[in-house]
């Protein structure tokens, strides 16, 4: 008689536990699954978005700060600064005197994301830390121009460059 | 005894999985805030590396400008546009500081006719060539003749006394159209004096008549190579006459350090920015000294209210 009212405490103790099930378990891991998957393109999107952005805001700083540069050296060292492409994601700007003071800038590159030069910015210089375009018998003062990026997904990116203030919107 | 088999986690299970997982996401966002911090932080260096670049640049061109003014004063002083004072600093009323300097730099030759009545027995100087003929002061080459490069010169009647500029009718700035060496032989000595046979471009239009003969020096960038042009304006191939101001500004919100180079030779202006988006430009003058003093702020990544401004002066020695 002791005995049955002992196990039958034991029985209504381990009848009480409560917990989730394995199905159940199993059943949220799957929809957190799926709502993962289904999140998952955005959140890469997102992802590439803002490496992109990103890419984008640091080739535009590194490249002011590149013109800059040239815009100084050019004042200090008494020389004209020819600028060159000479690469699918690299400029240059030589020292038509000393090509040991030739500065050179590639854009940056993210793991999804690679930036290109479009097109052969080869006709400006900077003389007298004015920025010049080269026309056959004199070199005119330019306010600004453009250069064009291309993105892995073949996006165009346009680049402000302005001589005014040598800065790099987009 | 009848055990009902276990089918589920107990609460303290549960609690360790889910302390468990705290951790781990507290771990994944702590390394993607490491990471983002570093990255801002980098961007702050970065601004902070441009901005004193910039700075660092202008300060540069400014000593350049400071060992440059005065040079050739007592003759430009008087030309269009120049004024008696070679560097003056003022003071406007809405609190901007404008620097001014002018300067002119020309070769180490001056080329007279002065004297050359002196000279009874001169050889190789034709009857047309008397006006044209000037003589070396000072031994040296002519600059480059027969190129491209306008040769501009300072023009001037007389040699003038130290403190005491030309007046303003007896100085002009021409362009020599040619320029032909020409060896004259002295009576008194067996050595010979370099002579140029030169003439001036639109000598007509000319005033006044001119003894001597400055020849400016060029920009080393521009020597020999393209003129620059403004849209607009005559060319200018860097001869080293100006008179530069130095001065803050303002447009669209944002202050700029700008320098305006006025070329009397193609009387045209030239406007370049130094550097973009200070707060301030400021210079004073002392006995001995000048300095100036450039206030700009740089930019937290984090949050673009918050600016950290920094301010640099650096002082100069008074080179007049």
């Amino acid at each position: 008689m002791i005995i049955r009212s002992k196990c039958s405490f034991f029985q209504n103790k381990i009848n009480s536990r409560n917990g989730f099930t394995l199905i159940e378990i199993i059943i949220v891991l799957v929809i957190t699954a799926i709502l993962a998957l289904l999140a998952m393109p955005s959140v890469y999107n997102a992802v590439v978005k803002i490496e992109k952005e990103s890419t984008i805001e640091s080739a535009a700083v590194g490249l002011n700060q590149f013109f800059i540069d040239a815009r100084a050296r050019s004042i200090r060292d008494e020389a004209r600064y020819d600028l060159y492409k000479t690469g699918d994601d690299s400029l240059s700007f030589r020292n038509v005197n000393d090509a040991s003071l030739d500065i050179s800038y590639q854009l940056p590159g993210g793991l999804r994301t690679k930036l290109e030069f479009s097109d052969n910015p080869a006709t400006y210089s900077y003389l007298m830390g004015f920025f010049c375009e080269k026309k056959p018998s004199y070199y005119e003062v330019q306010q600004d121009f453009q250069l064009y990026l291309l993105t892995a997904d073949s996006t165009v990116v346009t680049l402000s460059v302005s001589n005014g203030s040598s800065k790099v919107v987009y | 005894m009848i055990v009902k088999k276990r089918d589920g986690l107990t609460l303290i299970e549960m609690t360790v999985v889910l302390v468990i997982l705290t951790l781990f996401i507290y771990m994944v966002g702590t390394i993607f805030t490491v990471t983002f911090d570093a990255y801002q932080y980098n961007r702050k260096t970065v601004a902070k590396m441009a901005a004193q670049t910039n700075v660092d640049s202008f300060f540069e061109i400014f000593e350049k400008e400071l060992m440059y003014s005065g040079s050739m004063h007592q003759v430009i002083a008087n030309l269009p546009g120049f004024n008696q004072n070679p560097l003056k600093i003022t003071r406007l009323n809405d609190g901007i500081t404008k620097v001014e300097t002018q300067y002119a730099l020309a070769e180490k030759i001056i080329l007279t006719k002065k004297d050359k009545g002196a000279y009874t027995s001169q050889t190789n100087i034709g009857e047309d060539a008397i006006e044209n003929t000037y003589f070396a002061l000072y031994p040296s080459d002519f600059p480059a003749t027969g190129s491209n490069v306008d040769i501009w010169a300072l023009a001037y009647e007389e040699l003038p006394s130290i403190g005491t500029p030309l007046p303003a009718a007896s100085v002009t700035v021409v362009l020599i159209e040619s320029a032909s060496p020409v060896l004259v032989e002295l009576t008194y000595s067996t050595s010979t004096l370099k002579a140029m046979e030169l003439t001036l471009k639109n000598v007509d239009s000319i005033p006044g008549t001119y003894t001597y003969l400055s020849p400016l020096l060029y920009e080393p960038a521009m020597n020999g190579n393209l003129p620059i042009k403004r849209v607009g304006s005559e060319e200018w191939h860097g001869e080293i006459i100006c008179k530069n101001t130095f001065s803050e500004k303002v447009e669209n919100g944002a202050t700029s350090l700008i320098v305006t180079k006025y070329i009397p030779t193609i009387d045209a202006t030239y406007t370049m920015t130094l550097i973009d988006h200070i707060n301030y430009f400021e210079a004073t003058a002392t006995t001995d000294t000048y300095i100036a003093t450039i206030s700009y702020d740089i930019p937290d990544p984090k949050n673009s209210e918050n600016k950290k401004e920094i301010v640099v002066s650096r002082r100069f020695i008074n080179p007049n």
